[in-house]
Order: structure tokens, then sequence, then C-alpha cells
């Protein structure tokens, strides 16, 4: 193994969030908490959306995705998470399916009751995502395909923030079409007169962009195994499902 | 609940429509497509991600004069849909190349220069291309379906038997071979392209693909550079410097034929197959040769190996065990694990139809091999001529002049033989009176005979091996007998192998074509052999091999080989001979035409009731007619000229020396 791959490998353990999530389960600890809130923040989409195809009203299905993040994040809520190994997504989805049963015949509005974490969510634009669903899609498959977006996002947002930080924001606003666009036709013409530096520049810059995005991915779907054995795995279902569409 | 707006737009690269909770507004498919995908293309096309499927409703604007009805798989290549061709009521294959894949401006002249010459190809084997073009932003081929199974997935059902990739990798050569000719070499044979049809049929598909999709051009550094085929399966060259000929196609096919036989992957100095599993050690000789690291040393035309495989499949001096492979064999994976062993394409009809495909290919193995399962042992006959009495074993059937024949000491291993006056107004043929024979009873039926070279003079053939219908019959062009046979044809001096046959009632038989000219050498001693068997009520199996003899009698290298091919209507009277009771074993041997003498004249009945007279019984046969004609023709005498190879010198011996 190389000695990039090596200290690729420490820094994937050392900011796994799952990894954290599951060792201080026991001790509660305050990382604990932040790591899964973390993951909640960057994942709730994918229940919500399980939550509407499950048959929900836009209203109850917000609640019941508070509501359970709620008891999640209790302490006591993951000590009862059993130790085998496993992507968080497998985790969550079948903590929420336990929990949507458990509250089926409860009034979920009851449970955002004072006291529960609530996340800062938004319902409103999710519900718009929602409404473009092929009505056909199961919901287990309208949960895979959310939360293979969201770990998109995630990655598109850490490189939107690189380029942020370095001052290049603009740069990122023209070149970002090259991550969806084919190489060959007209698009990149287009990006070297807008950010006025040659075809050639567009190229290597669009490969670079690639380049770190697909690092980016790696990185942000490592937050959700538990060691790097299981990073590979994830990476690839979640490009498949991504490009199930 | 306040009223949400959806602001969707679509893809300007895959026309879908972008979900308006996309990140930055891009098609998550296409990002992850481009972005995401293939980002270990270097362990292969299984590894990599790929291109999103459109859906078939998607796709639909875009080819207007098709159908889609299903998206059936991807490759590293690219994605491939069901379709059907409105205007011709035909199904077809569509196939969209991976857009990541295409990573150089040239790509659309090297497209369209590649298909066309792809589109030009037409073999049965190889999976035809209708059209090509750009659609939707997409480049497309357009081509033959194939209703049924790849290699890889028939491999998941369990390791193959030598007899079934026996069965499969003698066409894969055949079709390689008639593209390498025209200058087309295939650079990336792997089980995912080779495609088992339901009817037993197989065919390679995405050739030149490889080539289309391998940036030549230098690489500004837009994406990693993409090699042009599968690692597991190029050849060293290939993998190491990119360089290619035909010979990387049959390195390639030599992996695909070790993993049939061992269920792995030839790894470094690699373990010939038999040490893996029990298999044929036969086929060792197939592997490694196609294996060699040195292009140079390995087969050099995909023919070379066909031809080599055939011998084994016909071979009869060194008899292998073979079984049938059980039902438990072919199909206990998908009965004990269901479908979740499949690929998702594979739905539950599909899986019956691999099961179909399997079943055509064990009966394929069944029908050329289980002959030999329940042969008895081969009754030999045999005369050295030591007797010096050729009437004791032989009706000389003299149609003109005398007969050319006469015993003589000048036989093998100085022993008598037959010597033969150099005149063209003698002529005979020397009929086996002794015992008669019945095809439908026998697996197959070898006669052969040494003979000693000589000046060709007049004539214009050398010797004729066959069966005749009556032991009264004989092997000329006139009325009174039907017959079969492969004789040597001289041409210009040189000898060429060609099968014959004639009706009863007519006086001029059928030919077929002349394979390649041989020239041997004068004073030598060489043994011509015909393998006959009945295929059906009107056709016959035909096999030869002329091979180098020593003066004692013992047979060494080939020089030349022909088929097997099988003969029959229209273009050939057989069934006279196939359909009769009793059939005689014949020789012509014709002075002028370059034969100083023969001797060890042998006739090889194989199968149950070897050589005894009996009357035709059908049960004995295992398969139909139907279904050996289905799929037991590996080439059929009216499609074109029967192959006839020169076999080097150092090339597998039928028989060891």
């Amino acid at each position: 193994m190389s000695t990039s791959q090596t200290s690729e490998k420490a820094s994937f353990f050392a900011t796994t969030r799952w990894s954290v999530v599951l060792a201080a389960r026991d001790r509660g600890g305050r990382d604990a908490a932040t790591a899964m809130e973390t993951l909640c923040g960057t994942y709730w989409h994918a229940l919500y959306a399980y939550a509407r195809r499950h048959g929900l009203s836009p209203h109850d299905a917000e609640d019941a995705t508070q509501g359970f993040f709620g008891r999640l994040l209790e302490k006591d809520y993951l000590q009862a998470v059993r130790s085998e190994r496993g992507p968080f997504r497998a985790f969550l989805q079948m903590a929420f399916k336990r929990y949507l049963a458990k509250e089926r015949d409860r009034t979920l509005a009851l449970r955002r009751g004072a006291g529960a974490p609530h996340l800062a969510l938004d319902f409103l634009a999710d519900e718009a995502a929602c409404a473009q669903d092929l009505p056909q899609l199961p919901a287990d498959e309208i949960f895979e395909s959310r939360w293979a977006i969201a770990a998109l996002g995630a990655a598109m947002a850490a490189l939107r923030e690189e380029f942020r930080a370095a001052g290049k924001e603009r740069e990122f606003e023209v070149l970002k079409a090259a991550l969806s666009a084919s190489p060959e036709g007209s698009s990149y013409e287009e990006l070297a007169k807008a950010l006025n530096v040659s075809e050639e520049a567009v190229r290597v810059a669009a490969h670079r962009l690639r380049k770190r995005f697909r690092h980016l991915f790696r990185v942000e779907v490592a937050q959700t195994v538990a060691s790097h054995e299981d990073v590979n795995d994830e990476v690839r279902h979640l490009v498949a499902v991504l490009a199930r569409g | 609940m306040p009223t949400v707006t959806v602001h969707s737009s679509t893809c300007p690269r895959c026309a879908a429509p972008i979900a308006a909770n996309a990140p930055e507004g891009l098609c998550t498919r296409c990002v992850a497509a481009l972005s995401l995908g293939c980002d270990t293309a270097v362990d292969g096309a299984d590894e990599c991600p790929a291109a999103p499927p459109l859906t078939p409703e998607v796709l639909a604007p875009h080819f207007p004069q098709l159908e889609i009805i299903e998206w059936l798989g991807r490759g590293g290549m690219g994605v491939v849909y069901k379709a059907r061709q409105k205007s011709l009521h035909r199904f077809v294959a569509l196939k969209l190349l991976a857009p990541e894949r295409v990573t150089d401006m040239q790509f659309a002249e090297r497209f369209a220069h590649e298909a066309q010459a792809l589109a030009a190809l037409s073999h049965p084997n190889i999976v035809t291309v209708y059209d090509f073009g750009q659609a939707g932003g997409f480049y497309f081929l357009l081509m033959e379906f194939v209703d049924g199974v790849n290699l890889r997935q028939a491999m998941k059902a369990g390791r193959f038997t030598p007899e079934q990739a026996l069965a499969i990798v003698p066409p894969v050569c055949e079709a390689l071979e008639y593209a390498h000719e025209r200058g087309i070499v295939h650079r990336d044979i792997k089980p995912e392209n080779l495609l088992l049809g339901k009817h037993g049929e197989v065919k390679i598909a995405d050739f030149g693909i490889a080539k289309m999709l391998h940036a030549e051009s230098a690489d500004i550094g837009l994406a990693e550079p993409l090699l042009a085929g599968t690692p597991q399966y190029m050849a060293p060259e290939q993998k190491e410097h990119g360089v290619t000929d035909s010979r990387a196609d049959i390195y390639s096919l030599g992996v695909v034929l070790y993993e049939l036989l061992t269920g792995e992957l030839p790894a470094g100095k690699f373990q010939p197959p038999s040490r893996k599993a029990p298999i044929d050690e036969r086929l060792h000789s197939v592997v490694r040769r196609a294996l060699y690291e040195n292009p140079e040393m390995r087969y050099q035309t995909a023919g070379d190996m066909r031809t080599h495989m055939e011998t084994l499949l016909i071979s009869p001096d060194r008899p292998q065990r073979s079984r049938r492979p059980s039902d438990s064999e072919w199909f206990g994976t998908i009965a004990l694990h269901g479908r979740s062993r499949f690929p998702r394409w594979l739905t539950r009809g599909k899986v019956w139809l691999l099961a179909g495909s399997l079943l055509a290919v064990a009966a394929l193995a069944f029908i050329v091999f289980t002959p030999e399962e329940h042969a008895t042992p081969a009754i030999t006959e045999s005369v050295d001529f030591n007797s010096g009495a050729l009437n004791d074993s032989f009706s000389d059937n003299v149609l003109f002049g005398g007969s050319p024949y006469s015993p003589a000491p000048v036989g093998l291993n100085k022993t008598p033989g037959v010597s033969l006056k150099d005149s063209t107004s003698t002529e005979g043929t020397l009929v086996y009176k002794k015992k008669s024979y019945d095809l439908s009873t026998l697996t197959t039926l070898e006669i052969s005979c040494f003979f000693q070279r000589r000046t060709i003079g007049l004539a214009s053939h050398a010797l004729n091996i066959g069966l005749t219908g009556t032991s009264a019959g004989h092997m000329s062009g006139v009325k009174g007998a039907a017959f079969v046979g492969v004789r040597l044809q001289v041409v210009d001096g040189s000898l060429r192998m060609q099968f014959q046959s004639k009706a009863a009632e007519l006086a001029s038989p059928d030919f077929s074509a002349l394979g390649p000219a041989f020239t041997k050498v004068e004073g030598r001693w060489y043994q011509l052999k015909a393998i006959f068997s009945r295929v059906d009520s009107t056709t016959i199996r035909v096999t030869a091999v002329l091979s180098n003899a020593t003066d004692t009698g013992a047979v060494g290298s080939q020089v030349a080989y022909f088929g097997p091919t099988n003969y029959g209507v229209p273009g050939f009277h057989v069934g006279e001979i196939v359909e009769k009771r009793e059939v005689w074993a014949a020789v012509r041997a014709n002075g002028a035409g370059g034969v100083a003498a023969i001797d060890n004249f042998e006739i090889v009945a194989r199968g149950a009731n070897a050589g005894v007279p009996a009357a035709p019984t059908p049960s004995a046969r295992t398969s139909s007619p139907e279904e050996i004609s289905r799929y037991g023709k590996f080439r059929n005498g009216t499609r074109g000229p029967p192959i006839v190879r020169r076999i080097d010198d150092d090339f597998f011996p039928l028989v060891p020396p």
C-alpha cells in the first residue's frame, strides 16, 4: 500500500462519524452526539421522503422525521444499537422503519414534545422534491435515492466551500457544469469563454475538479461507514443508486 | 401547507428531468456517471459504476424509428436496450456508448470509421451491426438482438465441462478468424462479450468497440487514461504497451477458456487447468499455447486454435472419459440460490431462458460426446497385406482396363504391401468385403490407409477412401454405385483434400470445394484417415487427417486437416450411404496420381454394434435429427467451402509418434 493510501485510510478512521458514534455509544459522549447530529443533518432527506412514500402526509412526515431524530439523539437510544458492522444508512433505515411502526397509532405531533432536540430542517424544499418522485418507486428505493443524493450534495457543498475559501467561488459557479457535462461538444467552449481562459485550461481544470469531487464524495461516504474496508462497497452502492436515477 | 413551486429543468446531456433537490442544480445521474463513475476503472468493467441507464421513455424521442422496450444491461462500454425496429418488425439491441469513455476530440471520426468496418462484418458467430450514429447526445450502435445470456451469466451457474468448453470456443475462433482476416481485432474478448443464444448459437458482441473508445490522441488531462480492454483478459503486450494485433484476441480467448475450465483466472505463471480441476489433459496444450506471453509463440491465427480444439473433439486415438453434466450440476445454482444470484435485469423469465441456453449447450455437448460415453470398445479391422493375397479381404472392382493393384514386397516395415501401376488405363476400387457397416448404429467409422508418394503422373487424383453402397461398388464417376469419400485431388503438382459423394443412379459425383494445397516428399510414407458419422437421414459428418508416417508404420505429425464438415442436401447425395443398413469401406488409389504403394488398411468402428450388420435402431440415437441439425452442426457443407488447414509440424499430433 502506498503512503498516500495509508494516510487516506488513517484519515478515514479519524473522521468517520459513524465509527465515532458506535465507539462512543456506551459512554454517551459529546463527540458521539455531535457526530450523530451531523450525520442526521445530512441524511434526514431520505427519511422524510421515505415517510412520505410510506403514506404520511407532509405534515405527519415532518413530525415523524423530527420525532425520530429526537429519539435518536437521546442518549439511551444508541446504547440499544447493536455493534454489528454496517453502514449508517442501513442502520438508519432499519431504525426509522421500526420507529414508524411503533408510532403509527400514536399522535406523532405529541412526540415533538418539549425538551426533545429539534433540528433545523427545511421540509418545504424537500416537499418539492417529493412531488417530483416517480409514483411507482417503492419507499425503500426512494430512501436510497435520497440518501445517495444527500451524500452527493454533501460532497458538492464541501467542494463549493473549498473554492469559496480560496476566493474562487465564481470559478466554481462556472466550472461545476463540467461535473455533469460530457467532455465532447460545445460545453467546454462555453465554459472557457465564461472564464476567459483557453479551452484546454478548462479541460485541465475540469479534470481536477472531478478528481477533487470524487475524493470529497469518498470522504463523505466514509463518514457513514464503520471501517475503511466498507468505503468502497458503500461508494459503489451509492453510485449505482444514483445511476439508477 | 404553503404552495410549493417545483423548478424543473432537463439535463442538457441526458435530457432527463433534473430533480428539484439536485445539488447545485446538476443532473445527479450524469454527475455520478461522469464524475464519480469509473473510479476503479483499472479493476475492470465490473468495478466501474458506469453511466446511468436512461429510461426507455426518456430515450424514445431520440429514436423515433424504434420502440424501446427495456434496459438489458451494461458493460464497461455502454448501456444496452432491447428495442423493436418498427419498420422491419424485428427486435434489435440498441447500444449507447458510455459517454464517460468518450475521451478525445477525434472520437466521432474514429467511431464512424470503426462502425462502418463492423457493419461490413457478416458472420453467424458475430453480432451483426445494423446501423450506427449519434442521437440524443449519445453515440449509438443498432445491433442484432441475441435472445439469451452471456457467458459470464452462464458461468455463474457452474463450471463448464471440457465438452461444453469445446462446444463454445471453436465457433468463437471461427468468428475471430473471419474478423481478423478483415483486419478487425476485437481487443476485449471476455465472457461478457460472448453471447449464448437460446438456440445454442454462440455470438461475439462488441467487436472493435474497445478500439473505438480508446483514445489514441494525446490525452490533455481530461481524464485518467482509459485502457481499451479489460485487464484480466488482456494480452501482456496489450496491457503493457497498448499494442494489439489478432494474437491479443487469441490470448484473451485463452483466458476465457481457462476460466471456463477452472472457474478462475490465470495469474502469473498459471497452473495448467488440469491441476486446478480434473479435466481432459489435452486441453492443457490449447490453453498453454493461447496464453504464451510472447505473441510469436501463441497460435498465429484463431483458425489454428479452432483446428486444434476440433482435433480434440474428434480425436479417436486417445478416448477421453466424458460424462453428461447432470441436471443438478447445471441447474443446482439456480435452484439453490434463486434469483438473487442473477443481475438485476435477469428476471425470472430470463432465468428460465438462461436455463434453456444452458440446456442447449448441454445438449450440444451431449450430442457430441455421448456416443463416446456409451461406446463399446472400438472394433478394428486391419489388413496389412502381409498374406499377399488381396482378394482374401477385398473385392477388386475393376471398371476398365486391369487392376492396378498387385501384392508386392513394397509395404511398410519392409513387409508386403500393394504396389500400383503408374497408368491411367487401369482403374479399380478395393472394397473390404469381410464386413459391412451401418452408420446409424455407429458413432464414427474411421477408414485409414498408408500410402507412399511418387512423382505425380497424368491422373487427376491420388487416393480416395470412403464408403460404397455395395461390396461390388466403386468410387468412380459412373452409374451403379453410391459412395462417399475423401480424396486427394491433384492440382498443379500438389495435393488438396476434397469430399465427394454420388448417388447410385447418377454418373457424376458431387465435389466439395478444394482445400489449400500441400506438397509432400516423394518416396515418403503418409497416412490418410477419413472419419464418417451420420448426422441425420440426409447429412454425413466428415473429418479427414493426412499425417506423416514412418517407414515402420508409425503415425507422426499432421500435414493437413479437413473438417469436421457436415455434408448433405442440398448439394450432396449422401442419403444412400447414411440410410443404408450395409455399406462397405473402400479405397481407391491411383498410381498415376502419385501413389507408389499402399499398406495397412484399417477400419475402426466405434459405437454399439460396431461393424455388425444390424437393423437400424433409432432409439440408440440420443437426439432427434432436428436437435442435431440445430445444435450439432459446426459447419454445413452447403454454407461454404470446407476448411482444410495446414498444420505445423510442432502442432498437436493426433497420434503420438
